[in-house]
């Protein structure tokens, strides 16, 4: 909301700078975003606290000043009126109005151009154009004292008002609107005899208002509940300024001050004879008291005031106070009945006057720090290990929009069909919650490859939401290009999936965590991978995780050309399984003796199944067997194995030999001539 | 062949040896089992008693004059043999360096340690909670009953069953104080909230909160400020100034703002791009927390008071990272986490 400075200061006293002034005015919790030079002086942009209807006009804004400053407040002029309370005028049919005035107005007959551009200028500084002297004066008032207010013009009223709620099927044409529309059942409106003449405490009806013509004005003045306000005011899509005013709480008191603001401005300005003031609405003051504990208010604000000084600051914000040594006793005024409840509210209004940049700061006594969790810890050196091997952290959408569903080919009775729905989204892409991160990475992959950067590695903590509305915490990771460099001497070797089972390896390592790698049947991403090239993730018996080469059609789906990703994505709390313990072995005091031996496998026999043939005749000091090459090409495949033998024993030639041979047996006899020894 | 004749012999030899094996032939030919002084000294027995000890001796000698020779002229070929080999070895290490480029944690994981390491040291620990959530916990339960005013402030993402999507993370200290953990409690909730607003360079649909509460008998609005200022001071530095102001959050009483002093101009410019003339960046949200959530969960708020604040970790990690918007920090474009990553190197 945008106040003139220059106008404020008619409310109280300022500091002269506007500088200064903004700074005060942020103390207490106007804050001024923007300050700007306007011809009538500066302007400052302020946001206002969103419960403090109160704040919403520049008595408000100059009683938060004066609350800190001490100084007097002062008033804009208002005309008495003399209100009927008996007349059948007006008549309140609900509890949600709880003050209803109307008063009469009459137009002179030379009543253009009334209000000088300096009475005006509050208005001008915050963008609102000049309609005619009654809307003005209107908006003034809500301006300077925060009431609202609305002009009918009396000769479209039908008979008598009403303030009640609206009927199945009745229509309204609000202000600014094409035409008439069907109003909601049971919503808050003011009526004459035949129809709606406006949403109560929102806007006006067209039919009803004011015009250049206009000579009879009745004047609406009155305080409305702020929840039926507000559900008008969504509900009709009215953000009025008014609305905004009654939704946080109005002032039944000062609906008849802020008529007799309007009179006034009309009267003294336009030549406006006042009329008849009717008054309808048996609101009384609940005079709600607070006690307030003087010792522990101290204590707790930080500021060493009396009981007398904490009631003379309590009394500029408009409370009444009965101070006692040890309590105060505090009437809360009816402006704040909304927002004041307890004794914390009043320490607030006390923090206010003192300046919470002027009381004690202190820390608490601390008795002893904490230290990172279980799954602080894996998860740090989880991400340690892949930013060691050049993968960078992103955050991803937690949305993705039906076209990313058509994306990944997931159809309708696939288990991938089945989102989380997003209600409301305002925009395509948030239509969904994901269900899995795959989409996202190759989305984030197609980004980066088409930047002219192929070479891709990223991971993500993620979580995705199940279609029961549950939540699961997954670990991702994808890589593209080589897996290493390039650098100008060493091109690497592609990032590919043996690349990241070694990265999951030495995740296994790290976390010392038994992880497995195994069939990937049931894994719901199963059909994202290559079929050739991917393997599941397993501990304790459980498929907690998969990877591999993304399906090739699936890249290309998102665009992505000449590039094999791979993928992996297991599940958080996998990682959180506790380590297993490390036992320490001595390093033997021999030397291990190594033997060599190739085999030529045809497709479907894996490196794993000779290596377990060859487990199956290893004698007792056999101490590994490892893969040290292979050699593929396109219909035929060699692989060396190095065999370590290591004993405590002397071992000689002829031993480690025949067990070698053994070994070699063993393999003949469980794949006879599919699988042969290379020399 | 006598002993001087060996000598004469040997410095012959050895001054024409330029390589370790020549050396090795050397001290087999001289030292050796076959050398002269091998056969010399056995010799001796058989010798006149009165020749043996000056035979002895000139035969002792020579030995130790071969040994002490061949140890230096071993030296000698070693260290010019290691000199040939540096003089031949010469690389180009003006040629980029050839190991793996680390990559890097999110610039919000690392604003997210720092603060952590913060609250750690005052014994905060971290609480995960859901991101689907009941109303109840987004607002009801934090003083923001249906038709309150502050609901518009944090558009939602409603979902089906009468969920949503958080709006901040708040919902988790309510979680926290619905399970009655022993005094003090002391969480700090983190993780993705949700807005549902229109997506622009400074306002996103999904971003990042930091939030602590620290719930004790006797804390009062000093402890706040002091709280908050330890944190501040440990995330942005020593040197920064910073002060509080009254603001409006639902669910503390007193509620407060905390600023830092614009780092561009000082508070010192009217016109500064960098704070709008305010002079002050808020930072931080912050109060006491609310007698109305306290009831809630069966608090006695007269009894038990806490302090709530909340750090907007996107902020802050795109102004450590020297961006004005908080959307590069959520792109998948690795040329933008590189460049923050390598901040200029």
């Amino acid at each position: 909301m945008k106040f003139l400075l220059e106008h404020l200061r008619t409310f109280t006293d300022l500091p002269e700078r506007p500088h200064d002034a903004r700074e005060l005015l942020d103390d207490v919790g106007i804050e001024v975003k923007t300050a700007e030079a306007t011809q009538f002086g500066t302007v400052f942009n302020c946001e206002l606290l969103a419960n403090r209807g109160d704040h919403y006009c520049y008595e408000g804004v100059a009683r938060e000043a004066a609350g800190r400053t001490g100084h007097p407040m002062r008033y804009p002029p208002v005309k008495a009126l003399q209100a009927d309370r008996t007349s059948d005028r007006v008549r309140i049919e609900t509890p949600l109005c709880l003050v209803y005035t109307l008063t009469e107005l009459f137009a002179p007959e030379d009543r253009q151009d009334c209000l000088s551009s300096t009475v005006l200028a509050p208005l001008t500084a915050a963008d609102i154009h000049s309609i005619n002297a009654p809307v003005d004066a209107s908006n003034l008032t809500n301006f300077d004292i925060g009431q609202p207010t609305h002009a009918f013009d009396a000769d479209k009223v039908d008979g008598a008002i009403t303030v009640r709620l609206s009927r199945k099927g009745e229509k309204a044409w609000l202000l600014f609107t094409p035409g008439p529309i069907e109003i909601p059942e049971g919503m808050l409106v003011i009526a004459d005899e035949s129809k709606i003449l406006g949403i109560a405490g929102v806007i006006g009806c067209a039919d009803s208002g004011i015009t250049d013509s206009t000579t009879r004005i009745l004047l609406e003045a009155a305080c409305f509940d702020p929840v039926a306000v507000r559900i008008a005011s969504r509900a009709l899509n009215q953000a009025t300024d008014a609305a905004a005013r009654f939704m946080r709480g109005g002032d039944p008191t000062l609906p008849l001050v802020g008529a007799g603001r309007v009179a006034k401005l009309l009267e003294d300005h336009c030549g406006y004879r006042v009329g008849n003031a009717y008054v309808a609405g048996d609101w009384k003051d609940p005079q709600r008291t607070i006690e307030v504990d003087v010792e522990r208010t101290k204590l707790f604000i930080g500021a060493s005031l009396s009981h007398l000084e904490m009631a003379d600051r309590l009394t500029r914000y408009g409370f009444t106070v009965e101070p006692e040594v040890n309590t105060l006793t505090v009437t809360v005024p009816p402006r704040r009945l909304w927002d004041v409840h307890f004794e914390a509210d009043l320490q607030e209004e006390l923090l206010k006057s003192v300046g919470y940049n002027n009381t004690v700061i202190e820390l608490p006594p601390v008795e002893m720090g904490a230290l990172p969790s279980h799954r602080e810890n894996v998860m740090k050196q989880t991400s340690e290990l892949l930013v060691a091997e050049g993968f960078y952290e992103i955050f991803t959408d937690s949305f993705y929009s039906p076209k990313m569903r058509e994306r990944l080919g997931v159809g309708e009775g696939d288990p991938l069909w089945a989102h989380v729905d997003v209600l409301n989204s305002q925009e395509g892409d948030y239509a969904m919650m994901r269900n899995n991160t795959v989409a996202q990475a190759l989305d984030a992959l197609a980004t980066n490859v088409n930047n002219k950067l192929a070479n891709v590695k990223m991971y993500e903590w993620a979580r995705i939401y199940m279609p029961d509305l549950s939540e699961r915490e997954i670990l991702w990771a994808l890589a593209n290009g080589r897996d290493r460099g390039p650098f100008w001497g060493d091109k690497g070797r592609p990032a590919d999936s043996i690349y990241l089972k070694g990265i999951l390896e030495q995740l296994r390592l790290e976390l010392r965590i038994d992880l497995g790698f195994g069939s990937t049947d049931g894994h719901r991403l199963e059909r994202f991978f290559h079929p050739g090239r991917r393997l599941g993730i397993h501990l304790d018996g459980k498929l907690v995780g998969i990877f591999g080469e993304l399906h090739p059609t699936l890249v290309q789906n998102f665009g992505i050309k000449r590039q094999r990703p791979v993928y992996f994505e297991i599940e958080t709390e996998a990682l959180l399984a506790p380590a297993i313990p490390r036992v320490y072995s001595e390093p033997p005091s021999r030397q291990p003796i190594v033997r060599n031996v190739a085999y030529a496998t045809p497709r479907g026999i894996t490196s794993e199944d000779v290596r377990n043939a060859l487990l199956e005749a290893a004698p007792p000091f056999l101490r590994e067997i490892r893969v040290t090459d292979l050699f593929e090409l396109p219909d035929a495949r060699a692989i060396t194995f190095e065999i370590e033998y290591l004993s405590e024993e002397a071992l000689t030639g002829e031993t480690i030999n025949a067990a070698t041979e053994a070994m070699i047996a063993s393999v003949t006899k469980k794949f006879g001539e599919k699988v042969t020894q290379r020399v | 062949m006598s002993t001087q004749d060996t000598l004469n012999a040997f410095h012959s030899e050895l001054a024409a040896a330029t390589t370790p094996e020549q050396l090795q032939e050397l001290r087999t030919k001289y030292l050796g089992k076959k050398s002269y002084v091998k056969t010399a000294l056995k010799s001796l027995g058989s010798m006149p008693a009165e020749e043996r000890p000056v035979f002895a001796k000139e035969v002792n000698d020579a030995q130790q004059l071969i040994e002490r020779e061949l140890e230096q002229a071993t030296e000698r070929v070693a260290s010019g043999a290691i000199a040939k080999q540096i003089e031949s070895e010469w690389q180009d290490l003006t040629l980029p360096g050839i190991a793996q480029e680390r990559g890097s944690i999110h610039p919000l994981t690392r604003v997210h340690e720092s603060a952590m390491n913060v609250m750690r040291r005052l014994g905060f620990r971290l609480e995960e909670g859901p991101e689907i959530e009941l109303p109840y916990y987004n607002f009801d339960a934090l003083n923001i009953p249906e038709n309150h005013p502050a609901r518009d402030m944090q558009d939602t993402f409603w979902l089906p069953n009468n969920h949503l999507l958080r709006s901040h993370t708040t919902t988790v200290q309510a979680r926290v104080l619905e399970k009655h953990p022993p005094l003090p409690i002391k969480v700090v909730a983190a993780g993705r909230v949700y807005r549902n607003e229109a997506v622009d360079a400074t306002h996103l649909a999904l971003f990042h909160q930091f939030e602590g509460i620290w719930v004790e008998e006797g804390l009062t609005f000093g402890h706040l400020k002091g709280t908050l200022l330890e944190i501040a001071k440990s995330i942005y530095g020593e040197h920064h100034a910073f002060r509080f102001k009254p603001k409006y959050y639902p669910y503390t009483e007193p509620s407060a703002g905390m600023d830092m002093q614009c780092t561009v101009c000082l508070g010192k410019d009217d016109d500064c791009p960098g704070c709008r003339g305010a002079g002050w960046i808020t930072i931080l949200g912050s109060g006491m927390i609310h007698p109305k959530v306290f009831i809630e969960f069966g608090y006695d708020h007269t009894r038990v008071s806490g302090i709530a604040f909340g750090i907007g970790t996107s902020r802050i990690a795109s102004q450590a990272a020297g961006i004005s918007a908080l959307k590069p920090l959520y792109e998948q474009d690795l040329r933008v986490h590189r460049a923050i990553h390598r901040g200029g190197l």
